[in-house]
């Protein structure tokens, strides 16, 4: 518990030094309440945290100065200035009986901010407000965790901590023994007494779509197992099962597998969608007596989200004789839906809270590291990158050298003009959560560019044996390929700055 | 098969966990999934049962299992025989609001004649209203009625169908061929010409068809015309005009806004090349209110629906779906709750007397009659009247308890039937349109006597004139002697005695009023007429006005107010009954519980997957809420979705990784190690990302940004 404080009072510390602004008003800093729950020891730490103030006030002035001798004022430096300005200004309020436009002409009036003058001084001071208490509305914690200037987060990063890998992150699940088992089967058990109900719904052609956090795939493979029992006749009715989780997942697998349910001789459905379709229902219709439930897990899941895919399955599932039990994660997954696709689509929804973990649904160490972007992981880091390269011909090391330096000079430029202002456009897209938005801003090389300047090294000589060294990078996941806005092919390496000033070292030694 | 929970499915790693899309065989059932070959040969010789599936399940027993088998089936046949008769009025009412269009649409399609070579489509507007829901199942019956009267291919393309003006012709022409080709074995000619076989979009297949079978129409209905790329539109219906020589095409457009919008979207090439008529629809409001009526309100309506599930119903009806068929399937579900998990829905058999009801009884069953709130109130009355015996009767002996529920049943359909009527009256009384299911609200909540329309009726009635009264009355009793098809009421002006005595009594003697008034030549006023009067037309000191006009009241016009005085007390009293919901055993007809309706109609998806990270004590009884939100009792995600909360916009993982570790991990001796610390870690950031609740921010190294915020 201890440092888990520590480190919210980091950032709060910092945050700490800009709240006089706000309750200047006679009192001292030693007031401000920080959180109501960590009152019990905010007797002792203020102090420190004034102490703490006091060099950080020296050293800033030093910055100060130094900014304005030097006349230095770069983008990235700003972020260090505002915080010197800060620690500064907060002397001047602590003074009781301060004005606060006073604040800002004292501040002007040091002699040594002539540079300053174009801005107005108070403006970017008086954005900063306290520190939110607990207990706010919701939009009042959007706003204060939303407010303009730069958040402030402190710059540790991970590089300290070996990340886990496949083999250990499994092994460590299976040694890890869930505290809540009991309570998670007792929560399962308890949904299994809706079985029935559900079976009556189904029979009622109502759909049925289970929500809630946690994993429902087990849940929803136990009602599969409650409905198989409860028919007799397993040659007309049929259990047909679709991973929606599962990232190749086409709709003409799932119309496919139904069919095969359906009528076992295999027929050929076709290729378009919906013609496969308009032939299952028909299928279906010459055996009145054949019953198909298809189980869905995560029917929001990325491979079924296109519209024209829920068009298809929410006509598949008015059919009387399909009966379809789909499971959702997503917390906007009702938007998927109009009110028309709604409508046909005829569900009855169940909140299944269950919390079992998502283990099948998703690898949890490929998303947290795509998370973290490292997604270059996947080939065992940078020592894997440089293992697969030493069995490869001088060719294609030259390649991948080239490949990298082109890839640091373009993550250069794109740093230099990155960090002003288009870097907001972080775009509010939850449905490409997969690779599209994080590929967005990555740097990378247009293919043509790359097999120009190939060409100029006398790597390759023509484009066929180009892509036969591309070929082997793509089987090794050492590269990825993508297409920008323009459609223009782009290459790039999945690795973070720092790893492939590394790996361009080992290249190049 | 990992269905036996996490652990199975985390140490055997399971092929079918992430096959895309398999048939389901049991594990524990047979070992070996069987083969489907041979299935298939021993599906042939056992005779299908096409009931099987319907029987595949049964109701639950209910009261703690005790519940006799046969009222379990008896409920469950319930359930069939009232849903099936609903369902029944449901459709026909649906098939007649429709009917109208229809046959306008296939006369329309018949008798249109395509001016020769001017390239001119002929077209109907179907001006559906804002209703897509209900679209499909008019264009559904649409196709059916063309194909049986009009000779010729009919299509209906969706605009989920056509992405592409290939995609749409390619479907076009599918769909037309197959009309045929199932039973004429001709079917392949068309496909070709002069020995070359044509692409599937090409026209000239559509050409040969139609001139194989004759065909006078080409039919091309549009479903959702809106929702089409107006481009693609304009290139559909130039293609049409240029094919019009040689198939003639007849377009049908369902259009949800209006034509001129329509017309708006549309190349003006395109526009140029249609000419037709347009058709209305009747618009689900009106036929929403007449299903309303029919099979909630009507009195052959086996099941009520309560006031408060009905107005959370049409709210919901008005504000977000505007579908009937949403309101069906709300309708259908509340029929599903009330005989699946209402023990007492046996007592609504209306094909069986009470007395044979009263024997299925179990004692379980009077148990639970005694649990209902209809019964306290039943106690509670009885107490007031100080028939203290009674109250002690039902509540101690069985056999006054079945003669009191035994009078309860034989009264129910009564009673209803009574408030119907009223309703009824009062709607045919009342001057301007009413409100017909707001009506129903109030008689149901038992307000109606405090309503508007009540007080708007009785407020008119004092300043009416002998005339008009006298027609007011003749109304009232027409509305009694004819009654109203649309509840389902016949006439009962047999039944009616004393209200309707009094009415006519009072008609008379108007009517002889009115008579000696002619005879003398001087109107008859009542007192509150002339008062009115007197207060428009007096401009200073109205109490002096008042009492003057009151003191040259005639003899007549005395009487005139008495007899309207009578009239507004009849009336009154008439409007007043007892509340339904007081009724005793209202439960077994009257169905008003609102939460299953809204959790199964309109799921709190965000809210609840927010309630149970933020809460967790809820679900989990095994961590305890101790009022830290921090308390390393919960499950990671949930600690790990705390934190997120309280941070910024931006997230430091490293920093937030500290604090994590210092809760999950940390000094006691509870704790986790740190790789099995960042495992949770691991799963509970990649949990948060599915969640769609961070994603990976550039804008500083090992940072994520936040999307989501609670509650908003």
């Amino acid at each position: 518990m201890g440092s888990g404080r520590a480190s919210h009072s980091t950032n709060k510390g910092q945050t700490n030094g800009t709240t006089p602004v706000k309750r200047f008003q006679g009192k001292n800093l030693f007031s401000t309440p920080v959180k109501p729950n960590s009152a019990g020891d905010t007797n002792e730490t203020p102090r420190l945290e004034r102490h703490a103030d006091r060099s950080a006030r020296r050293k800033s002035t030093r910055t100060l100065i130094e900014r304005t001798i030097l006349g230095n004022t770069s983008d990235n430096d700003e972020e260090d200035e505002d915080i010197a300005h800060h620690i500064y200004d907060s002397e001047d309020e602590d003074e009781p009986g301060q004005e606060i436009e006073m604040n800002g002409e004292t501040s002007a009036s040091v002699p040594a901010t002539p540079s300053k003058r174009g801005r107005p001084k108070g403006s970017k001071n008086r954005q900063k407000s306290p520190t939110p208490t607990r207990d706010l509305p919701p939009h009042e914690v959007y706003f204060s965790q939303n407010r303009g200037g730069r958040s402030k987060t402190s710059d540790n990063n991970l590089s300290s901590l070996a990340l886990l890998d496949h083999e250990e992150y499994f092994a460590l699940v299976r040694s890890y023994e869930n505290p809540h088992s009991v309570d998670l089967d007792s929560l399962q058990k308890l949904y299994a007494t809706f079985f029935n109900q559900w079976l009556f719904e189904l029979s009622q052609d109502f759909n049925i779509c289970v929500y809630g956090w946690g994993s429902k795939r087990s849940l929803l493979m136990n009602f599969a197992e409650h409905i198989y029992k409860a028919q007799t006749d397993h040659i007309n009715n049929k259990i047909v099962v679709i991973n929606g989780y599962v990232q190749h997942l086409t709709i003409r697998d799932i119309l496919n597998t139904v069919a095969a349910a359906v009528s076992e001789s295999g027929a050929k459905l076709g290729s378009q969608p919906a013609e496969m379709l308009e032939k299952l229902i028909s299928t279906l219709e010459e055996d009145k007596t054949k019953n198909v439930t298809v189980m869905i897990h995560s029917i929001d899941g990325t491979a079924l989200r296109r519209p024209t895919t829920q068009i298809i399955l929410s006509r598949l599932s008015s059919h009387p004789q399909i009966h379809l039990v789909a499971s959702a994660d997503h917390p906007s997954f009702p938007l998927l839906w109009d009110s028309s696709l709604r409508s046909t689509f005829n569900f009855l929804f169940h909140d299944c809270t269950t919390f079992q973990p998502y283990t099948s649904e998703m690898d949890v160490v490929e998303e947290v590291h795509e998370l973290l972007g490292r997604s270059g992981r996947r080939v065992g880091g940078k020592e894997g990158v440089s293992f697969v390269l030493k069995s490869l011909p001088e060719n294609a090391k030259n390649l991948f050298r080239v490949l990298v330096g082109e890839q640091l000079a373009a993550m250069d430029e794109s740093i230099g003009t990155g960090f002003g202002g288009a870097d907001d456009d972080d775009d509010y897209d939850d449905n490409d959560r997969h690779t599209g938005n994080f590929g967005k801003n990555e740097p990378g090389v247009e293919y043509k560019v790359l097999y120009q300047k190939a060409c100029e090294e006398f790597i390759c000589s023509s484009e066929m044996s180009f892509r036969t060294l591309l070929k082997e990078f793509h089987d090794h996941q050492m590269i990825q390929s993508r297409k920008d806005v323009l459609g223009t092919e782009i290459l790039s390496v999945p690795f973070r700055k720092e790893e492939l000033e590394t790996i361009l070292e080992d290249i190049t030694s | 098969m990992s269905v036996n929970g996490e652990t199975s499915s985390i140490t055997g790693f399971d092929a079918s966990d992430h096959q895309p899309a398999f048939i389901f065989t049991p594990s524990a059932i047979e070992g070996a999934p069987e083969r489907p070959a041979k299935r298939r040969r021993v599906g042939r010789t056992s005779a299908p049962d096409p009931t099987k599936h319907a029987q595949a399940f049964r109701f639950e027993r209910l009261l703690n299992g005790l519940e006799d088998t046969e009222c379990v089936g008896l409920r469950e046949e319930l359930f069939k025989r009232h849903w099936a008769k609903t369902e029944e009025r449901i459709q026909s009412i649906l098939g007649e609001s429709n009917e109208d269009t229809l046959t306008k649409v296939t006369s329309f399609v018949q008798d249109v004649a395509p001016t020769e070579g001017s390239g001119i489509v002929p077209t109907g507007f179907i001006v559906t209203g804002p209703n897509i829901a209900s679209q499909g199942l008019l264009f559904e019956q649409l196709s059916e009625r063309l194909k049986t009267e009009v000779n010729g291919p009919v299509v209906t393309l969706r605009s989920g169908d056509a992405a592409n003006l290939k995609a749409a012709l390619k479907q076009l022409i599918r769909d037309a061929t197959n009309q045929r080709a199932v039973n004429e074995d001709e079917g392949e000619g068309f496909f070709e010409r002069d020995g070359r076989k044509l692409l599937n979009y090409d026209l000239e297949i559509l050409h040969g068809f139609v001139k194989l079978h004759g065909s006078k129409r080409a039919i091309v209905a549009f479903q959702d015309s809106e929702a089409f790329d107006p481009g693609l539109l304009g290139d559909l219906i130039a293609l049409f005009s240029s094919w019009m020589n040689r198939i003639p095409f007849v377009l049908l457009f369902g259009i949800a806004t209006s034509i001129d919008l329509f017309r708006e979207r549309l190349p003006r090439a395109a526009t140029k090349c249609l000419f037709g008529a347009q058709f209305d629809v009747e618009q689900t409001s009106s036929v929403f209110e007449s299903v309303f009526l029919k099979v909630i309100a009507g009195s052959e309506a086996p099941l009520r629906l309560g006031p408060a599930l009905v107005s959370s119903l049409i709210e919901r009806q008005h504000n977000h779906v505007q579908s009937i068929q949403a309101f069906i399937s709300a309708l259908k579900y509340a029929y599903m709750c009330h005989f699946y998990a209402n023990p007492l829905s046996v007592l609504s058999d209306n094909e069986r007397d009470s007395k044979s009801l009263l024997k299925l009884l179990q004692s379980e069953h009077l148990e639970a009659i005694r649990m209902l709130p209809s019964f306290i109130k039943l106690v509670e009355n009885s107490v007031e009247k100080h028939e203290v015996t009674l109250a002690r009767g039902l509540l101690e002996d069985d056999k006054v308890l079945l003669r009191e529920v035994e009078k309860a049943l034989d009264s129910a359909t009564q009673r209803v039937i009574t408030i119907l009527r009223t309703m009824h009256v009062l709607s045919s009384a009342a001057t301007g349109p009413v409100e017909k299911i707001d009506l129903y609200v109030r008689a149901f909540k038992g307000s109606l006597s405090d309503s508007d329309t009540v007080r708007a009726v009785l407020d008119s009635i004092k300043r009416m004139a002998p005339d008009a009264l006298i027609a007011f009355i003749g109304r009232i009793t027409k509305a009694v002697e004819n009654g109203s098809p649309e509840l389902d009421l016949e006439g009962w002006l047999g039944e009616e005695t004393e209200f309707l005595k009094e009415i006519t009594d009072i008609q008379g003697e108007v009517t002889s009023l009115v008579e000696e008034a002619v005879e003398t030549g001087k109107p008859v006023r009542s007192q509150y007429a002339i008062h009115s009067q007197g207060l428009r037309t007096t401009v200073i000191a109205q109490k002096v006005q008042l009492s003057y006009e009151k003191s040259t009241l005639s003899k007549q016009d005395i009487k005139y107010t008495a007899l309207i005085d009578r009239m507004s007390n009849l009336l009154k009293e008439y409007f007043t009954f007892e509340h339904p919901q007081d009724l005793f055993l209202n439960e077994v007809w009257l169905y008003d519980s609102l939460s299953p309706y809204k959790e199964v109609f309109t799921p709190g998806s965000r809210l609840a997957i927010e309630q149970s990270l933020s809460a967790p004590y809820h679900y989990l009884p095994g961590c305890k809420d101790t009022g830290d939100a921090f308390s390393s009792s919960k499950p990671a995600t949930a600690i790990l979705y705390q934190m997120y909360l309280e941070s910024g916009s931006l997230i430091n993982v490293s920093d937030i990784w500290t604090a994590f570790f210092s809760i999950v991990g940390g000094e006691e001796s509870e704790g986790y190690d740190e790789r099995t610390a960042l495992m949770l870690f691991y799963r509970g950031l990649a949990d948060l990302k599915l969640l769609g609740m961070v994603k990976p921010s550039r804008k500083k190294v090992d940072h994520l940004a936040k999307s989501v915020w609670k509650g908003l």
